[in-house]
């Protein structure tokens, strides 16, 4: 698989919202499965709304 | 983290000690004076207390200053108590721990209260608007200031954990992965596994699958190697564990070994003495039985006894002049058998025999220097024999002396190291067995590279190979399920997981490597303007520190105490300013948000193994390396420290020892 099957912007906004979950998970001491929850939420909201190149 | 004062109330020896420390950036050094016993690693151990309620006094457990402890009544409560005032990422914290203890009826002091900490935060510059922390939120506050695991590399109490050790600790690995950022990008990749419970096994679980055969052979292999994939992962883990518990077990029983080498050479002496001895008692059978044997099959005794009283009275020449020493005896034959054969009328040689003939003369005659009228022959060989006996006597009689001589020197050989060993038993008495000590570090050394082969295993074969099966069971149930909106949806969103998680992990290989290279690039960097010597740093796959001598690079060459000191300034110096600088190790996956990666030391009685010129390169790089150095320190290390850390001592204290249970600390 290459980056030019997808979205360079998306892949770049799901990094940082990861990282963002990551620290959130930190910093309020949340579960792993609710950063799971969160960052799951956010993958299918960014890949699943049109922003696929095709 | 940025420290700026402690307070210690009632804690051992403190009764109230307030220490500020210099936030000078170009004086960012403070200096606590003091010798032996006056406190310095109480006050190390204090910070450690404060930020993670770990007593690690191996003397006396209770905490509370011995002085309040007598002056208690039956029934009455006190507390012993540190607080830590510290700035982090643009927050000010004001953490307290405190501990209560109660005396009882009976006097015995007993802790009330277990250690807990609470937690004042606010912005920086705003003390009036700091905001306590929720109490079961103060640990993960604490954690993300400095990681427990990570707090030995930054806290050096000179005892359990002195900068000798500090490359040789079981959690290295981890902690090194953690403090350089490593531990976070394999964090991140683990969202997005296809292998264990991620983002992206979760939204698979969204995709609509056919109902038939091929669809559930497909999920039922993929749950196999799911669950074969997490066994392995898990063994992983489980070597790991057992090589960090082996690995402290081993720098344990190596640190007594260094510790004790006089008394391991007198123990391996006692053995030596104690396995002589044996052998000495078997010889000392095995002779004496030879002897005893000796005496008994050749009659020895008997026969010079015999021989020394033959000569005594002088039998041989006695039997010499007698009658009875003649040639012409004749022997073997009786005057009865020569009366036969003149009865019978011819001799055996066939001539006749009559009365008065020659023949009959002859025997007649003949029959005078026989039995019983003739013993000569035998006195004349009894004689010989007694005379070859008496002088051959001396031989056997000299051998057994030898050998008794031989058996009274290994008896007193014996009696010799039985001295010794009962002088060496007084000597190292309550002392630890080292030879014992040794032989389990051999075996512990062994083990760790049983269990290190064992993970390599999982690590680099057999989990690689079912991460490829899980893929082709994903790719495979994505083709096979059904082909409507939401699938394809769904299948969009594995697409951006999967590659994110492909690059991720090849990010994290890179990265790995990069951190080793890089991390031995700046020990280096740091050893080099502390160390003038023939000696190259090596940085092995688990961030383990070594010097080779130049041209030597293959071998492995002893370090002497102050040379590994040295060396672990450097690892330290260049760990810290490899942190300072980890946001640049990967570009595609940097984790945006500053942190703050100032890092103090904080060390008591650090150069108590550097020489005079190695303390002071040491006390010229550490503060350029750390952003804040606080170093409780002997009065005689710091003269010869202080020529190169004056000009960055920013505050200086002393310790003040006034009695056996009360210290203090004042600024000089």
């Amino acid at each position: 698989m290459t980056q030019d099957d997808l979205d360079t912007e998306t892949v770049n906004k799901i990094i940082q919202a990861t990282y963002s979950a990551m620290r959130k998970k930190d910093e309020q001491n949340l579960t792993k499965d609710k950063t799971i929850s969160m960052i799951k939420t956010f993958v299918e909201q960014v890949t699943q709304n049109g922003t696929k190149k095709d | 983290m940025e420290l700026r004062k402690i307070n210690l109330q009632n804690f051992r020896q403190f009764k109230n000690t307030t220490v500020e420390f210099s936030t000078d950036v170009n004086k960012n050094v403070t200096v606590i004076l003091g010798d032996n016993t006056f406190g310095k690693t109480t006050f190390v151990k204090a910070f450690i207390w404060c930020l993670y309620r770990q007593n690690t006094f191996k003397d006396n457990k209770i905490l509370l200053n011995h002085d309040v402890q007598v002056q208690m009544r039956p029934g009455e409560s006190k507390e012993t108590k540190v607080v830590l005032t510290l700035m982090h990422n643009g927050f000010d914290y004001l953490i307290t721990t405190r501990e209560e203890y109660t005396k009882s009826q009976n006097g015995n002091i007993t802790t009330s209260k277990r250690a807990q900490s609470s937690m004042l935060k606010g912005c920086t510059g705003n003390p009036e608007n700091m905001k306590p922390i929720p109490p079961d939120a103060v640990s993960n506050e604490i954690n993300n200031i400095l990681r427990e695991e990570l707090k030995d590399y930054f806290f050096f109490d000179g005892e359990d954990n002195s900068i000798e050790k500090i490359s040789m600790r079981g959690n290295l690995k981890d902690a090194v992965s953690n403090l350089l950022g490593l531990q976070r990008l394999e964090d991140f990749a683990n969202y997005f596994s296809p292998n264990i419970d991620s983002v992206r096994t979760r939204i698979a679980d969204g995709l609509e699958k056919k109902d038939d055969g091929v669809t559930t052979l497909l999920n039922d292999d993929l749950l196999r190697n799911k669950g074969e994939c997490q066994k392995a992962k898990d063994q992983v883990k489980k070597a790991e564990e057992e090589i960090d518990k082996l690995s402290k077990e081993l720098q344990d029983k190596n640190d007594i070994i260094s510790a004790n080498k006089g008394v391991m050479n007198q123990q391996e002496e006692k053995k030596e003495k104690l396995d002589d001895n044996i052998k000495l008692k078997e010889a000392i059978e095995n002779d004496f039985s030879n002897t005893v044997l000796s005496v008994n099959t050749t009659d020895v005794l008997l026969r010079s006894l015999y021989a020394a009283s033959f000569n005594k009275y002088d039998l041989l020449n006695k039997l010499s002049s007698s009658s009875y020493k003649s040639e012409t005896s004749l022997t073997h034959i009786s005057t009865s058998a020569v009366d036969d054969i003149i009865k019978r009328g011819y001799c055996i040689c066939g001539a006749k025999i009559e009365s008065g003939n020659e023949a009959y003369k002859h025997l007649i005659e003949s029959k005078e220097h026989m039995e019983p009228n003739d013993y000569g022959k035998y006195a004349s060989d009894f004689s010989d024999s007694e005379h070859y006996n008496f002088r051959n006597s001396k031989v056997d009689l000299y051998t057994l002396s030898n050998n008794l001589t031989g058996i009274l020197e290994k008896i007193g050989n014996v009696d010799q190291n039985n001295k010794r060993i009962k002088d060496i038993t007084n000597l190292i008495v309550g002392c630890p067995e080292i030879g014992e000590i040794q032989q389990r570090a051999n075996d512990i050394s062994a083990e760790i590279a049983k269990q290190e082969n064992y993970r390599d295993f999982y690590l680099y074969t057999n989990i690689p190979e079912l991460e490829k099966k899980i893929q082709k069971n994903n790719a495979d149930i994505s083709a096979a399920s059904v082909n409507n909106e939401k699938n394809n949806q769904i299948k969009n969103s594995l697409k951006y997981c999967d590659y994110i998680y492909l690059a991720a992990s090849s990010q994290l290989q890179v990265s790995k490597n990069k951190v080793r290279n890089n991390l031995q690039d700046e020990v280096t960097k740091a050893f080099n303007k502390m160390y003038s010597g023939k000696r190259i740093i090596r940085i092995d796959e688990d961030f383990r520190v070594s010097t080779k001598l130049q041209g030597f690079e293959n071998e492995n060459i002893d370090d002497s105490g102050g040379l590994s000191a040295v060396t672990n300034f450097a690892f330290v110096a260049g760990l810290i300013s490899l942190a300072k600088s980890k946001m640049t190790l990967s570009i595609d996956f940097s984790d945006n948000t500053p942190i703050d990666e100032n890092y103090p030391l904080i060390m008591d009685a650090p150069f108590s193994k550097t020489d005079e010129k190695h303390i002071k390169n040491v006390c010229s790089i550490l503060p350029i390396y750390c952003n804040q150095l606080i170093i409780a320190i002997m009065n005689k290390d710091y003269q010869e420290a202080e020529p190169a850390l004056n000009v960055r001592v920013g505050k200086i204290y002393r310790f003040i020892k006034k009695s056996e249970t009360e210290s203090d600390i004042e600024a000089i």
